[in-house]
């Protein structure tokens, strides 16, 4: 069974629409989202539209969590002052433009979801905040996925998509109790992944172009496919609506729009 | 034959007139100094020269007279932003000899650099030799958020805020330092640790500014955002309380 992974579209209409596309010409017989479906993006309120009227199953990302529950940032969302400012603007913009069955709908989103050996998620199991980056250590790695007792993790939330397979790992536990020698345990977990579907609507990857992935559950074969699309329409449409026009200009350089992961080794605090 | 005891630098934006000066200088054995005419809203170079070169003395637009008797040799900066008539005017009475820095590509052509200059020297490639828009700030007692100010900086260079020419700041930054950084189109980007103390007490009274040409600039957009790089008091006290700690902590 082929399916399709999308994540963090980010209020980007024009760019949901082209990967639906690409997703139908390549016949994918379900589709998860990994959440993100607002924020930055001029179309907040009608991706929403479209994922509901599509019943994608789709998990809350941190943007969605925001919007429902107020701005509560932890260290790891602002790389800067500026990125802090222009990450408010574009909250109090998106706060004030989303219509109250929208946020009713991204309140009701779970955090995971999950489907036969795989795992949904938008940052990391262990919430919406975290970046599982592609060079964090393999411990971190293979616990986050292991936690999930799956044997695949699909993530979001870097804007940039890759895929990790950890093999030929082991885990070795002590376990120290009072009273008690040391107990040494040893794991040697099967092959697992983690795959990241990077981002439709807020490309980090240096191109304007959406990004989805492509799984094919019997060969496990994963496809990165990067759409072009009329992303200076959506560039025209973000000035048209009054967001800073910064997002405009760097959106047409595949450069994100403020936060960014830039320590690999950080554990959300949320 | 005599050096000349004063040297005027021209040359188009960019091309490399303070660089050619700074080489001057670090082969100067006897006393120098330094003047750029309409340049003290931010003085940027001559502030960079005086990290570098803590005896030069720096001439400013009120001391004009006193370049007539002083015993050093003087180089007068003539920025992109005054014509070369202007700068003649500003040599009468100097004796003064007069350098054009011109780019490879211009070397053999007979410019108005050429004409003026009784030496020519090669700078670097500039994109364009057109006068352009000017955007300055002086940023004495602002610390700068270092993130920020990086992202800034690749706008500005990527061309988000208009095409830029040639840029240079000086930034005092929230751990301190002052850093200076330069950019010229079409080469890359140099910064550089200026050799002066850190600044931990309170807001900086030195010298920090920016300077911008390039074409059809979004001021508004560039003063916003440079704004937005900027601490607050509190954030600045927190920053320089926390690195006074680290300080104090044994190796």
């Amino acid at each position: 069974m082929k399916i399709a992974v999308m994540s963090c579209i980010h209020g980007n209409y024009e760019a949901l629409n082209a990967v639906l596309s690409d997703i139908d010409d390549h016949k994918a017989e379900q589709i998860f989202c990994l959440g993100d479906l607002v924020g930055y993006g001029p179309h907040p309120n009608a991706v929403v539209e479209m994922i509901r009227s599509l019943d994608i199953p789709t998990c809350q990302g941190c943007w969605d969590e925001d919007i429902v529950e107020g701005l509560n940032a932890c260290d790891c969302s602002y790389p800067s002052l500026l990125a802090e400012s222009r990450g408010k603007a574009a909250h109090a913009w998106t706060d004030q433009q989303i219509h109250p069955e929208t946020r009713e709908y991204l309140a009701q989103l779970p955090l995971t979801i999950k489907e036969k050996n795989m795992s949904f998620v938008h940052g990391s199991p262990n919430g919406q905040h975290e970046y599982l980056l592609p060079d964090v250590n393999a411990f971190t790695a293979l616990e986050r996925v292991l936690s999930t007792g799956s044997n695949v993790l699909f993530c979001g939330h870097t804007h940039v998509p890759y895929v990790r397979t950890l093999d030929q790992t082991k885990m070795l536990v002590k376990v120290e109790q009072q009273g008690q020698k040391d107990a040494h345990y040893q794991f040697t977990p099967s092959v697992r992944r983690i795959v990241n579907a990077g981002s439709v609507g807020e490309p980090r990857h240096g191109r304007p172009h959406a990004t989805y992935v492509l799984y094919d559950t019997d060969d496990q074969l994963v496809t990165i496919r990067e759409i072009e699309y009329d992303y200076q329409k959506t560039c025209a449409d973000i000035i048209e609506k009054g967001l800073p026009p910064i997002f405009a200009w760097r959106l047409a350089q595949g450069l994100e729009f403020a936060e960014r992961a830039d320590d690999p080794s950080h554990v959300c605090e949320r | 034959m005599n050096k000349p005891s004063i040297v005027a630098v021209a040359g188009a934006a960019g091309v490399g007139k303070t660089t050619w000066i700074t080489q001057q200088l670090a082969g100067a054995v006897d006393s120098v100094g330094y003047f750029c005419p309409k340049a003290e809203a931010t003085p940027i170079d001559s502030f960079h020269l005086l990290t570098e070169f803590p005896q030069l003395t720096v001439f400013t637009d009120q001391q004009v007279d006193k370049l007539h008797y002083s015993d050093a040799t003087i180089y007068i900066e003539i920025g992109f932003h005054l014509t070369l008539a202007t700068a003649e005017s500003l040599l009468t009475g100097l004796d003064a000899q007069k350098v054009a820095i011109v780019p490879p590509n211009l070397l053999n052509l007979n410019t108005e650099w050429h004409q003026w200059a009784d030496v020519v020297e090669t700078g670097q490639l500039v994109s364009s030799t057109e006068s352009k828009d000017l955007w300055r700030s002086d940023l004495s007692y602002q610390v700068i958020d270092p993130a920020s100010i990086d992202t800034l900086w690749a706008e500005l260079t990527q061309g988000a805020y208009g095409l830029v020419q040639r840029a240079k700041g000086i930034f005092d930054l929230s751990d301190g330092r002052s850093f200076y950084f330069d950019f010229v189109a079409g080469h890359k980007n140099r910064y550089r640790e200026l050799n002066l103390p850190l600044w931990l007490d309170g807001r900086p009274s030195r010298f920090s500014g920016l300077e911008i040409i390039g074409v059809s600039l979004d001021r508004q957009s560039i003063g916003d955002t440079l704004a937005e790089c900027c601490l607050s008091d509190e954030a600045i006290a927190y920053y320089q309380s926390k690195i006074k700690e680290n300080m104090l902590e044994p190796v």
